[in-house]
């Protein structure tokens, strides 16, 4: 189970890495704008959805949570992951 | 590492074998339809549903002459959308008495041709629309069968239809019409029509849906006195495409819809029609897209695999970018390494991704990708036309063979439209 402080620090991680050139997670705050401040574009979002989807069981679904503002900040995503953890799944039949 | 969830390939007779005869028979990108799948669905969906209820087939989710005919002679009423849809219902000979006209925008010229080709029954979405009808009917001294389109404010599902959006009247608009229908001389108000969502592939949601169909319907005849003769309860019926996903629970369904549908006969015991609408379900799972691979580099450490069917071919099912990935394989490439790779269309933009960051046998120039569950909304909900690439060509495997059932549609009808405009340039 992971703490706050290790799945902020964990995502920080994955989107400096998916910057190009990479970014430095150092400066990035709860605050810092995932769009507005890092740059990410739609394709980069994406790319950012599957690395977290990956990385903590988690699931967006575009239809239930509200995706721009759950991506808009570092805090806004953690906040999310730290919610769902593993226990949100794709929709399914019975 | 994201696998495709190959474990969703439907069991059709589209082998590898099939497929790669199909490639090379005919020009990729391609879709392929399996007939005995198309007709395996159908009987799928008759059996998740009381013996009572009938089911029509949205056109709209593939118009391809060789899905519509398929169905058409199965004995499946066709629910159209357009003059388009009802070109291709007359094209396959398909009786039109027995078909549905729905949607929120339909023209004059598209009632005017549906009355004149004798199409059974129209849902109209609003009062001014009722108008058109009767003006219409009145015109050619017929009387038209309709539906109202009724929109309770509620909808469950993905972009789900009910609440506020363009789709059908408000119940009290509703009531309004029927308690006015002795001013409507050419209209015969057969009872009413409610589609709430699509893609659910929980039983729950669906029959939420009907409870509310059947719920407005009973208030609507209480309300107004008149007694219904046909109920269209939608549909939404989904199929698993994503990993995660599931199937519908039949013997839920059927048991679910058989006792909401005995409830209401109880209460209204007059002979009425049920109506069930379906596209996605019956079509999605006979489908397979094929697209030959043009390159495959490395651009930053990451693997991208072009191949010539993009999003103009496949696009119009949101993958989201490629975050969603539909069961996929390399064609004679079932097992083999693994290498995580971008799948990407032709086109110059980067949102022209099928699939993003997943693990393929890593194939070479000239191997084929296969997409499967690729039978409804494929090359009709994407964007064919854009940057002049055209629709790619369908095939249909039947009785044991492989037909072409459209060639591919290039952009030089566009310049053949234009052709007045070429002639004034020169």
């Amino acid at each position: 189970m992971r703490s706050a402080k290790s799945t902020l620090k964990e995502l920080k991680a994955i989107i400096a890495g998916l910057m190009e050139p990479p970014g430095d997670p150092d400066h990035f705050t709860e605050a810092t704008g995932i769009r507005d401040d890092l740059g990410f574009d739609s394709v980069g979002m994406v790319d950012l959805m599957i690395e977290v989807e990956g990385r903590f069981g988690v699931y967006f679904d575009p239809l239930e949570h509200d995706l721009t503002r759950v991506f808009e900040t570092v805090g806004s995503l953690a906040g999310f992951v730290e919610k769902r953890g593993s226990a949100s799944s794709p929709k399914g039949g019975r | 590492m994201r696998r495709p969830p190959n474990h969703l390939i439907p069991d059709t007779a589209l082998t590898e074998g099939v497929l790669e005869e199909a490639a090379s028979s005919f020009s990729t990108p391609l879709f392929v339809f399996d007939a005995g799948r198309l007709e395996r669905d159908l009987l799928g969906l008759r059996e998740a549903l009381p013996a009572c209820v009938e089911i029509l087939y949205s056109v709209k989710a593939n118009p391809s002459l060789a899905v519509v005919s398929t169905f058409d002679a199965l004995g499946v009423g066709l629910e159209i959308c357009s003059l388009g849809e009802l070109k291709a219902l007359t094209a396959v000979g398909a009786d039109p008495s027995r078909a549905l006209f729905v949607g929120p925008g339909k023209g004059d010229e598209e009632i005017g041709e549906a009355l004149d080709c004798g199409v059974g029954l129209i849902a109209a979405e609003s009062t001014r629309e009722v108008g058109k009808i009767q003006a219409a009917a009145s015109t050619r001294g017929v009387v038209c069968r309709i539906l109202l389109r009724v929109n309770p404010g509620f909808g469950h599902g993905d972009q789900h239809m009910g609440g506020a959006t363009q789709f059908g009247m408000d119940p009290e608009e509703a009531l309004a019409l029927l308690k006015a229908r002795d001013s409507y001389g050419s209209i015969h108000f057969a009872g009413i029509h409610g589609y709430m969502g699509t893609r659910m592939m929980d039983c729950e949601l669906l029959l939420a849906n009907f409870r509310g169909v059947l719920a407005t319907a009973s208030l609507l005849q209480v309300e107004s006195g008149v007694n219904f003769d046909t109920v269209d309860l939608g549909g939404g019926f989904g199929v698993p495409l994503y990993d995660g996903e599931g199937q519908i629970d039949s013997d839920a369904l059927r048991a679910g819809l058989d006792a909401l549908l005995s409830e209401y006969l109880a209460e209204f015991p007059h002979p009425c029609r049920f109506l069930v609408e379906s596209g996605r379900f019956l079509s999605a799972r006979a489908g397979v897209f094929l697209t030959r691979v043009i390159d495959v580099k490395t651009v930053a450490k990451k693997t991208f695999v072009v191949v010539d069917g993009g999003i103009h071919a496949i696009g119009g099912r949101d993958g989201y970018l490629g975050a969603r990935v539909a069961p996929m394989t390399v064609l004679g490439q079932r097992g083999g390494d693994a290498t995580e790779v971008t799948v990407c269309g032709p086109l110059c933009t980067p949102a022209d991704r099928i699939a993003a960051r997943v693990l393929l046998p890593l194939p070479i120039p000239g191997d084929i990708i296969a997409v499967y569950v690729a039978g409804a909304y494929g090359a009709t909900a994407s964007a064919g036309f854009f940057l002049s690439r055209g629709f790619p060509a369908e095939a249909l495997f039947s009785g044991g063979r492989l037909s072409l059932a459209r060639r591919a549609v290039g952009a030089e009808i566009l310049i053949e439209a234009q052709r007045d405009f070429v002639k004034g340039v020169r």
